[in-house]
């Protein structure tokens, strides 16, 4: 007690404080980043950091599972995986030799796909046979290939952190290198955003089958996240697994991949950003040369699906050999609604760090749970999405005593006002995240390139600290009264495959 | 006051080895190959090296780019020291001395406060190093060394929270084998140094449950001592401002003779086998290894662009190739030796359907069977050797990452020029020299074999590689049983 009454009276200094030194920070931030647009619509976000002779070349094409078509699900990540297979002139010693033979690796693998969705139907025979031709084909190129040569360029060049990730809202290619690799960098991604070839695409198939099995089908939460989402949301796209279904990914041929290409990899679909030792001159005069010349395209379809409101709880149980975990969900409006940020708020409250609410109580408490956690914005931010709360119930409770302190909780932030100190804490945690990631490259090109594709605004970054600033008491409790309610939120349980269901756990 | 300096200068070179001769106002390169590459020289900031009367090794390096604060301090206290008999000792000690109080403030006001200015401190332990880390803005730098001194010096350990730490800690063991990847990474080591060796012990429900607040203390008397202690700071700060400082807060700790029980030497053995843990899933998760080599074997460096060439260089290794990207059989294929303080590991292993588990298990065993046959390929040489020499800027890209580098390396008795002859030492390595280490290191015959998946729906048994043993995982916290 002792403790609070000495917190509050630093508090009106502290804010003073605050204001100050992020407005200083973010302003600071605003003046350096330069923004450049190309002529097709390609937009690049330049920041100079000269701490050490390296930079961050981030590439966030706006296109995810969301975008993909029923059928097809997994798509935007399989291509994002096929971009690491090289160009016309980038893994190849003779391209005009090499294509023939791509084109009838395409020809077998279409029929192998149209075979694999038969799945159990399928003939194990033919199957076997065109496996066998393809790679019979694909021995035949390979005389004219440079085995994997983009990631071998970038390796051979010092490429750190070198890697893609494929979202339900965005795609990122990414790489940080030398300072006088930054041409390089320029050469290769112009390329790849112009030129693909889309090599070893059955045997890449088989890779991201084995990812899918990794992610989800061998690993409890993988398994009870895909279900869980599949249950929250009846009719936006983000229902979908990222990986996308293991039949899907069967029935996959390259034409889809080329297809979605095309629709998507557009420049004015494009954000890249570039942070560290670099001239931002000099930049924009080497992005000009190389990527000034891919042509402007319309932009992409977007979708249009919107989720209907939800009317009743939706509960969800998985079984796997594993223990039991557990995820609440509600449904929330993405940014820049203000409700969104006043989430930001609530989830820093709820879950961050020792003195957060839950842990109070499920932790330290009740010691009802090993862990607990809360996710804002989940599983993207292009549309209204979830707000999470995730707990790991520690044995002997069931996951059932675990919801119900949850709830209690939930019901507490409606109706007990949070302190004043409380809220205080969140803005210093806010301004203190900010500041650490001004310290590295990486973070930095991150952020700039996602809020510019996501948020439409790079400068969301220092808008959001100055809207979560503004956050109140009150609104708090509304928009905890307004969305953390039964009828919002979907349940998902993993409980242990054949254990006997504890009492109160259904 | 009395410190100590030596004063540690570094130049970097990055020199290219990939320059080929074109202008810029020539015809533009058609190829990334043709680029020219200008030459890079980069001095990078030097961290200051202090050591206090007390014997406790400071790195200090001033940044005033961000208005922050950090510092990591390693300790010798990591499970190694564990007694048998109280495996999660160090483990808990650690934990429990950040949440537990001091004898000024509880474990509670520690986070009210650390957290209300946005700052963090926290202790964890591994095998070898417990490390303490603080990080805060700059304008509380003076209350953070406060807090963290007070928890280094005078943990209280209070009874609650060593409790709660404990039925976590429990709650951990009983979902170690919840998915294939938590349950090869807890057993392998096992079969590789003996279930009972220091450096592949568990802790169980039973050893956590028998540890007492006494243990605790005792650990903390033996391990936490100025001269067991290695500290990185850096940040926004004025360094004849900060040493003073850290005098008052840590000067007067009082060196003592750490009491570290002697840690048993391995005594090297290859011995083939082949183990299966049974778990009702579509994809096996596959393992091969044995003993690595020492630290600061002067083969360190060859050791490492074999790595490289044989499964550490990402998209470029053998491994990927072979296993992933030519046949498609696994997501995640890896593989490589560490040097340890007494014998690290060579490991390598996928992730693969389990009607190709024998496949890529025969695959990867060639793969690697193949670095002990012949030189690796001058491509593959100078891929692995500009692939280190150019990306080891990376090591030194902000100030808190050139501090900690140094804490580690001086904690695990690098010289303090290792980081200076680096490149000298990668760019002499031959291919003679990693055919020599990988026919003296990787013994392919003799390879510890775990499949975690399930053999009803493997390609071949697992028979065919050996007898095979059978482990039996517990389901939530029951031991291990070998058949």
């Amino acid at each position: 007690m002792k403790l609070r009454s000495n917190l509050s009276k630093f508090t009106i200094l502290l804010i003073l404080f605050c204001i100050l030194t992020a407005i200083v920070g973010a302003q600071n931030l605003e003046d350096r980043v330069v923004e450049h647009t190309l002529e097709n619509g390609m937009t690049f976000l330049l920041l100079e950091r000269h701490q050490a002779p390296v930079f961050t070349g981030m590439i966030v094409v706006k296109v995810g599972s969301i975008d993909e078509s029923i059928g097809k699900t997994g798509l935007a990540h399989m291509l994002e995986h096929m971009l690491f297979k090289g160009t016309k002139t980038i893994g190849t010693r003779d391209f005009a030799a090499e294509q023939p033979i791509l084109e009838r690796i395409d020809r077998v693998g279409t029929e192998l796909s149209a075979e694999l969705i038969k799945a159990e139907r399928a003939d194990e025979q033919r199957v076997k046979a065109l496996r066998e031709e393809i790679k019979k084909l694909q021995a035949e190129a390979a005389q004219y290939q440079v085995k994997d040569e983009l990631g071998a360029l970038y390796s051979k060049h010092g490429a750190a952190q070198l890697n893609a990730s494929t979202g339900n809202d965005v795609t990122r290619y990414y790489v940080s290198l030398p300072s006088n690799r930054l041409e390089l960098w320029a050469m290769v991604e112009s390329d790849r955003m112009a030129n693909p070839v889309l090599r070893e695409f059955y045997s890449e198939r088989d890779v991201v089958m084995e990812e899918r099995r990794l992610r989800v089908e061998t690993n409890p939460f993988g398994a009870l996240y895909e279900s869980f989402l599949a249950a929250a949301f009846l009719a936006h796209p983000y229902q979908r697994p990222v990986i996308g279904w293991s039949s899907d990914i069967a029935g996959y041929v390259a034409d889809d991949a080329r297809a979605f290409y095309s629709e998507y990899y557009t420049p004015s679909n494009t954000f890249v950003a570039i942070v560290g030792d670099i001239d931002v001159e000099d930049t924009i005069g080497l992005m000009e040369r190389y990527f000034g010349p891919l042509p402007k395209r319309d932009l992409p379809p977007r979708v249009g699906t919107l989720e209907p409101a939800q009317k009743g709880e939706r509960r969800v149980v998985v079984e796997q050999d594993a223990e039991p975990q557990l995820l609440i969900g509600y449904h929330k409006p993405t940014l820049p609604h203000h409700d969104d940020f006043v989430f930001d708020a609530i989830d820093s409250i709820l879950s961050r760090g020792r003195t957060s609410h839950l842990y109070k109580k499920l932790v330290k408490e009740l010691k009802l749970v090993a862990s607990v956690s809360t996710w804002q914005g989940t599983p993207g931010a292009r549309h209204d999405n979830l707000f999470v709360i995730e707990a790991t119930p520690r044995s002997p409770h069931t996951p059932a005593e675990v919801e119900a302190a949850i709830y209690g909780e939930i019901e507490r932030l409606k109706t007990e006002p949070v302190s004043e100190s409380e809220l205080q804490k969140v803005r210093n945690q806010i301004y203190a995240d900010f500041v650490r990631r001004l310290d590295s490259n990486f973070g930095l090109a991150s952020q700039l390139a996602y809020f510019q594709a996501v948020a439409g605004d790079w400068r969301y970054i220092v808008q959001a600290m100055r809207e979560i600033d503004k956050v109140t008491v009150e609104d708090v409790q509304r928009v905890a009264s307004k969305y953390l309610t039964r009828e919002n939120r979907t349940v998902a349980t993993l409980v242990r495959k054949s254990a006997e269901p504890a009492e109160g756990e259904r | 006051m009395n410190f100590k300096k030596s004063h540690i200068r570094l130049c970097l070179c990055l020199l290219s080895a990939i320059m080929a001769a074109q202008c810029a106002t020539q015809q533009p390169a058609r190829h990334p190959d043709d680029l020219k590459i200008r030459q890079l020289t980069f001095n990078p900031p030097e961290a200051e090296r202090v050591v206090m009367d007390n014997g406790m090794v400071v790195y200090l390096l001033e940044d005033h780019d961000l208005p922050l604060f950090d510092a990591v301090a390693y300790f010798k206290a990591g499970s190694i020291y564990d007694p048998a008999d109280k495996l999660g000792l160090a483990g808990l000690t650690s934990s429990v001395m950040r949440t537990g109080g001091t004898d000024s403030m509880t474990g509670d006001e520690i986070d009210e406060e650390l957290e209300f200015m946005a700052g963090s401190m926290e202790v964890s332990a591994g095998r070898e190093a417990a490390v303490a880390t603080l990080s805060v803005l700059a304008k509380d730098m003076q209350r953070g060394l406060e807090i963290f001194s007070d928890v280094l010096r005078n943990p209280l350990f209070a009874e609650d929270k060593l409790d709660l730490a404990k039925k976590r800690s429990i709650e951990g063991i009983r979902r170690r084998y919840d998915t294939p990847g938590s349950t090869i990474a807890a057993e392998f080591p096992k079969l590789v140094y003996g279930e009972n060796s220091v450096w592949a012990r568990l802790p169980t429900e039973e050893t956590v449950s028998g540890i007492s607040r006494e243990d605790l203390v005792r650990f903390h008397e033996r391990c936490f001592m100025p001269n067991n202690m290695i500290i990185g700071i850096s940040g926004d700060f004025d360094s004849s401002e900060l040493t003073p400082r850290l005098e008052k807060l840590l000067g007067d700790w009082s060196p003592r003779d750490p009491a570290l029980p002697r840690i048993e030497p391995i005594e090297p053995s290859f011995v083939q086998s082949v183990n299966y843990i049974h778990k009702e899933i579509n994809q096996s998760n596959i393992r091969l290894g044995h003993l690595g080599i020492r630290r600061h074997n002067p083969d360190e460096y060859a050791v490492e662009i074999m790595n490289y060439v044989l499964g550490w260089g990402g998209f470029t290794s053998r491994l990927w190739i072979e296993v992933r990207s030519d046949r498609g059989l696994a997501y995640s294929v890896w593989g490589g030796m560490r040097s340890g303080t007494d014998y690290g590991l060579f490991e390598a292993g996928c992730q693969t359907g389990a009607g190709t588990t024998c496949e890529a298990t025969e695959l990867i065993r060639d793969v690697i069977a193949g670095m002990t046959e012949a030189p690796p390929t001058d491509e593959e040489l100078a891929l692995a050797k500009d692939g280190e020499l150019n990306s080891f800027v990376f090591n030194f890209t902000s100030s808190a990452q050139i501090v900690q580098k140094r804490v580690d390396l001086e904690f695990f008795g690098y010289p303090l020029d290792y980081l200076d002859t680096y490149e000298e030492k990668i760019a002499a390595v031959t291919g003679e020299d990693v055919h020599r280490v990988a026919k003296k290191y990787l013994h392919p015959d003799k390879f510890v074999i775990l499949v975690v998946g399930d053999a009803a729906g493997f390609d071949k048994p697992l028979s065919t590689f050996g007898d095979v043993t059978t482990i039996e995982v517990p389901r939530a916290g029951e031991p291990a049983i070998v058949q």
